[in-house]
């Protein structure tokens, strides 16, 4: 597969397919006709890893701005995200209805990959959230754990991944692969050199501007 | 009217809280085998729900008796002093939590593991997370209902005078409180990180001070409403919540307009199908002889010695159960690991719950009704 060339730093560049959304962001679409801010809920830790609390999503909204300069984007701060996906599900009702996001961008798995979750009933629980979120006019985007490479227990991570993307299949809702791409720059590391340590941002800021503007 | 005399110790109450501690256990290891068989796997309410109304009874018993005239400063005092304890035991907890976190994040290299327990924060934000932890706003994963415990403590004075004076106005403003709470969303706020507390005290004072009119209730020998309508309307709702939650039909439905709190399941705020359904279940529990049942049955005593001692037997817990999550992170889970992980914890806190019992009473005593007023907010 060829990497993305256009608008991505050539250390974070991944091939189109990782920043390919099947379904349109039609909420967010609406919004940007009417020229309206977005309001986009982020569950789930910074998309980079830990990081300070003032610049948890700050690089996600830069790279947002970036790229849709006249677009007005409001980054919410959502909860962490540390529970299993049924309770944050509980959790996740809770936030919209106080919030009223028009995107919600959902960092899922981790938690369950570390409690060794049935990854069918896992999968379960994200389609009933990606279908409570369809039936309130909310886009909705999956974004899957992050990969490190070395970890003797990464396998429980693979099992989850899986079970994203099938879920995400299954409720027709946009899935941000993460692993993939995150596992893609680790083996590309010889040729480009180290990832940047911000790509993951800036990927999903990519995909997310691709899928409102084609 | 408020007896003179100590209450006679409710082994119960002891009972039950036992019951309350071994379920938040096996509750705080996600996803193992036996998880999936607790209480909140069959209605709305879970061990939570139980702790905080029988700590409100415990606290009654402690605390309601001493509470007239030229007493309330010193026993202000005194609860003031069994807060700090439960300050300086979640204190503890956290720092052995982030100890057993710490470990299994560097013995495995994998950071994920402090992000998700939420300790990222005292490693990326060291000096904002010393602050919060002094305040209480810092509350990883696992670890907030000692901190709601504390707050509660912290208003008991108040809510125990109200209760004292007249139930009916300290339910009419607990309860207004939670309406209030639920309506203008009011909070406490987390710190470092910008969120809520996970338990809200002020909606959970509600079933605190509901506690405190039972525990007086009782005290009083007044019996609860004896009707065989409320035990039906009660069956009832427990069967209703049964299927709603077995059969995946949470967050399926919606009945906005109507307040979310009315009809929606949320913990944190202590909604009113979880408040109805824990209510149901207490006054079912209290038509059963569990009382008499208890009486010289030996093979429940371990679960009366973990309620009798809750603080130390909860920090152990909570403890064990960060090591039950490592394990299961380290080791691949299976329902063997999962059941020898869930006896080996339940089996230690029982024993921790003999020997503070053994140390007070002696050997022989172990389980069996202690001296009166011996019942203490723990």
């Amino acid at each position: 597969m060829t990497p993305a060339t256009a608008g991505v730093t050539v250390a974070c560049r991944v091939p189109d397919p990782y920043l390919h959304f099947p379904t349109d962001l039609k909420r967010t679409e609406r919004l940007m006709d009417l020229k309206r801010p977005i309001r986009i809920l982020v569950v789930g830790p910074a998309i980079e890893g830990p990081e300070v609390i003032e610049k948890r999503h700050s690089r996600l909204l830069a790279a947002l701005q970036q790229r849709l300069p006249g677009v007005g984007f409001e980054l919410l701060d959502g909860w962490h995200g540390w529970r299993v996906a049924e309770e944050d599900f509980d959790r996740l009702r809770s936030e919209v209805a106080e919030a009223k996001p028009d995107l919600i961008l959902w960092e899922v798995g981790t938690p369950d990959a570390l409690a060794s979750s049935d990854p069918g009933e896992f999968g379960d629980v994200l389609v009933r959230a990606a279908n409570w979120a369809k039936s309130r006019d909310i886009d909705f985007v999956f974004i899957d754990p992050p990969f490190l490479p070395h970890v003797p227990h990464e396998p429980l991570y693979g099992k989850m991944v899986l079970a994203i993307s099938a879920a995400s299949s299954q409720a027709r809702v946009n899935l941000f692969r993460r692993y993939a791409a995150m596992q893609y720059l680790e083996r590309m590391q010889g040729k480009i050199g180290a990832p940047h340590p911000h790509c993951m941002s800036e990927l999903l800021a990519e995909a997310i501007v691709r899928s409102v503007t084609r | 009217m408020i007896p003179d005399r100590p209450t006679p110790r409710i082994v119960s109450v002891d009972f039950w809280r036992g019951i309350a501690l071994a379920t938040i256990f096996i509750d705080h290891v996600p996803e193992n085998l036996l998880a999936h068989f607790t209480q909140r796997h069959f209605g709305f309410s879970d061990a939570a729900e139980t702790f905080v109304f029988l700590a409100g009874v415990a606290a009654c018993f402690a605390y309601l008796r001493h509470f007239g005239r030229g007493e309330r400063a010193h026993q202000t005092l005194r609860i003031g002093l069994r807060a700090f304890s439960l300050y300086a035991a979640n204190m503890v907890v956290l720092v052995f939590c982030g100890a057993i976190i710490a470990y299994a994040s560097l013995s495995t290299q994998d950071p994920r593991i402090l992000e998700i327990m939420q300790f990222d924060q005292l490693v990326k934000e060291p000096l904002s997370s010393l602050v919060g932890i002094a305040t209480l706003g810092f509350q990883p994963s696992g670890l907030n209902i000692l901190p709601l415990y504390i707050v509660l403590l912290a208003l008991a004075p108040l809510l125990i005078l109200a209760v004292r004076r007249n139930m009916r106005v300290a339910l009419g403003l607990s309860g207004g409180l939670y309406l209030a709470t639920q309506l203008f969303s009011l909070g406490l706020p987390s710190y470092p990180v910008p969120d809520a507390w996970f338990f809200n005290p002020l909606a959970w004072q509600f079933l605190f001070t509901l506690g405190l009119c039972c525990g007086r209730l009782i005290a009083e020998r007044r019996p609860l409403p004896q009707s065989r309508a409320l035990v039906v309307a009660c069956g009832l709702y427990l069967v209703l919540a049964l299927v709603i939650v077995r059969g995946g039909f949470i967050g399926a439905y919606d009945l906005s307009p109507l307040p979310r709190f009315l009809w929606d399941e949320d913990k944190t705020n202590l909604s009113l199908p979880r408040l109805l359904h824990f209510a149901a279940l207490a006054y079912l529990v209290t038509r059963l002889p569990v009382e008499a049942w208890l009486a010289g049955r030996a093979s429940c005593r371990p679960l009366i010695w973990m309620g009798r001692h809750s603080l130390p037997v909860f920090s152990l817990g909570v403890v064990l159960s960060m090591v039950g999550q490592a394990t299961r992170i380290v080791y691949p889970a299976s329902p063997g690991l999962d059941i020898l992980l869930v006896s080996f914890g339940l089996g230690l806190q029982m024993a921790l719950g003999w020997v503070l019992e053994w140390q007070k009473t002696g050997l022989t005593a172990a389980g069996a009704p202690a001296e009166p007023g011996a019942a203490r907010a723990s």
